[in-house]
């Protein structure tokens, strides 16, 4: 009896560890993971609000560099780079689509993560 | 001897447009939730995804199915002898080969998703991945040779293979639950928890032994099963269900949301 439960506990104990290490590692990778290119262009978008997507200008993050720049090193969004920017951009697009507007694409990573040709 | 002669052929008689219909059973359930997920909306980026994610759950559904199913023998349709093994082994395969093709497909067709084979890739698709590394093992591993030298015992075969099962099982739940590709509705959520709670408890109640059989409650009218549920406690049942399913559903949705 006594073996099988410390068996059991030594082998949740390397599970934890592993499972530890990985979380680190993952952490680690995210934070230094490099910027995707991004086609964007502010003419496709000059039918949307500044502050829609520049939400640092009416709530007081700051205005002193880009988007991609400060959530790069913002310590408290830096994981949450492609949650909060595919949000952001995918979600306005399908939601405009579904109301049968024109609008940017969806899903196809490619259309995106292209070079940029235009400031 | 005259039992011999005689039994074959009435089961051949009987058995193939039974079959047939299962066969057919078996295709509307594998396909109609992901027409209707389409129904209700469909992805708009480009027919490919639609196409990929619907071989993805068809895959997903095969799996719901191969669980259930575990390899044995069965009354209806008859699966007896070798033949189950046969069937489960050649559903596992397709499943195999299905979601393969949904995730290379995207590999091939969308290359900025090669970034999502490293491990700071969201967690549904870390999921998938360990899910599809999962699905190779299991088939690979009930090989008979291959099974010789990786389980030497038949215990633990089952163990490892019930274990990663469950285990690909809820990684693929994850996976295309958590994705959001269809289900920012609560139509969809609704509909597709109310078929998982179903299969589930199905699987569950049959589990428990003849008594609480469920397809023995229902269906078969001169089991002993059916004659001790009362009339009563039949609604119970099903209204203990849609109860289970509407809070299920509504508690991922609050979840995601
Ligand atoms: C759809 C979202 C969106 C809208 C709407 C938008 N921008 Fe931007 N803007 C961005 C993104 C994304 C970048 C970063 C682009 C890059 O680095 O290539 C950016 C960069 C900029 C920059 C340079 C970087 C910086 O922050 O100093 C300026 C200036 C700017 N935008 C001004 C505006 C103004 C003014 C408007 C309103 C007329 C506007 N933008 C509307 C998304 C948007
Ligand atoms: C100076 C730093 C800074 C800049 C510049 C900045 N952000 Fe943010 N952003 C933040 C911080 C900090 C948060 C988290 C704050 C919060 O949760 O309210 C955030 C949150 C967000 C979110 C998530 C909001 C939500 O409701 O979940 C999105 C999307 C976003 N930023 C997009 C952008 C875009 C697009 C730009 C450029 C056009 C931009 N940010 C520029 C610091 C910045
Ligand atoms: C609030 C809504 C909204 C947000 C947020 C938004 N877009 Fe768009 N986007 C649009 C609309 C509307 C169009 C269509 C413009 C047109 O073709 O007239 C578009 C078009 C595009 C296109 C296609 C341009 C073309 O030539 O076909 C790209 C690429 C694009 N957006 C990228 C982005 C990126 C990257 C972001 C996030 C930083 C983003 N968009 C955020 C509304 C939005
Ligand atoms: C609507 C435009 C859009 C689409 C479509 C899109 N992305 Fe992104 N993605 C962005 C933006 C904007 C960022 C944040 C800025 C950056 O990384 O340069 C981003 C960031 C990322 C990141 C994180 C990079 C980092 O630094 O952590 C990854 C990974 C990524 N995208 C992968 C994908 C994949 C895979 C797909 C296709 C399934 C996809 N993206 C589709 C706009 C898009």
């Amino acid at each position: 009896m006594w073996r099988q439960i410390s068996w059991a506990a030594g082998l949740l104990l390397i599970f934890a560890a592993l499972a530890s290490a990985f979380l680190s590692a993952r952490k680690e990778s995210l934070r230094e993971a490099p910027l995707l290119e991004v086609y964007f262009a502010h003419k496709d978008h000059n039918k949307v609000g500044c502050a829609n997507c520049h939400h640092n200008y009416v709530d007081g993050t700051g205005r002193q560099y880009g988007c991609y720049q400060c959530h790069k090193e913002d310590e408290t969004v830096n994981l949450l780079v492609e949650e909060q920017f595919h949000g952001l951009c995918r979600d306005c697009h399908r939601d405009l689509k579904h109301m049968g507007k024109e609008s940017g694409p969806v899903r196809q990573c490619g259309a995106c993560h292209k070079p940029d040709t235009q400031p | 001897m005259t039992y011999k002669n005689k039994k074959p052929e009435s089961v051949k008689h009987k058995t193939l447009p039974l079959l047939l219909f299962f066969l057919g059973g078996l295709c509307v359930y594998l396909f109609m939730p992901y027409l209707s997920l389409l129904f209700f909306r469909p992805m708009l980026a480009g027919s490919y995804w639609d196409l990929l994610n619907g071989v993805g759950f068809v895959a997903f559904g095969l799996c719901i199915y191969l669980f259930i199913e575990r390899a044995r023998p069965r009354s209806w349709p008859k699966l007896k002898g070798d033949l189950f093994y046969w069937w489960h082994r050649l559903l596992a395969f397709a499943l195999l080969l299905l979601s393969s093709i949904h995730g290379f497909g995207f590999l091939i067709l969308e290359p900025v998703t090669w970034e999502y084979l490293s491990l700071r890739s969201p967690w549904y698709m870390l999921c998938a991945w360990l899910a599809w590394l999962f699905f190779v093992y299991l088939c690979l591993a009930s090989i008979r040779p291959l099974k010789q030298r990786l389980h030497g015992g038949f215990l633990s075969f089952r163990f490892s293979h019930a274990l990663l099962s469950i285990l690909a099982l809820v990684a693929c739940l994850y996976h295309v639950v958590a994705a959001g590709f269809y289900f920012d509705r609560y139509a969809a959520w609704a509909l597709f928890s109310l078929l998982f709670v179903l299969v589930v408890s199905y699987y569950a109640l049959n589990r428990l032994g003849p008594k609480l059989s469920f397809s023995k409650i229902l269906f078969d009218s001169d089991s002993k099963a059916h004659s001790q549920v009362g009339t009563s406690v039949k609604p119970t049942l099903f209204i203990g269900l849609v109860l289970l399913c509407v809070l299920f559903s509504g508690g991922l949705y609050v979840a995601a949301n």
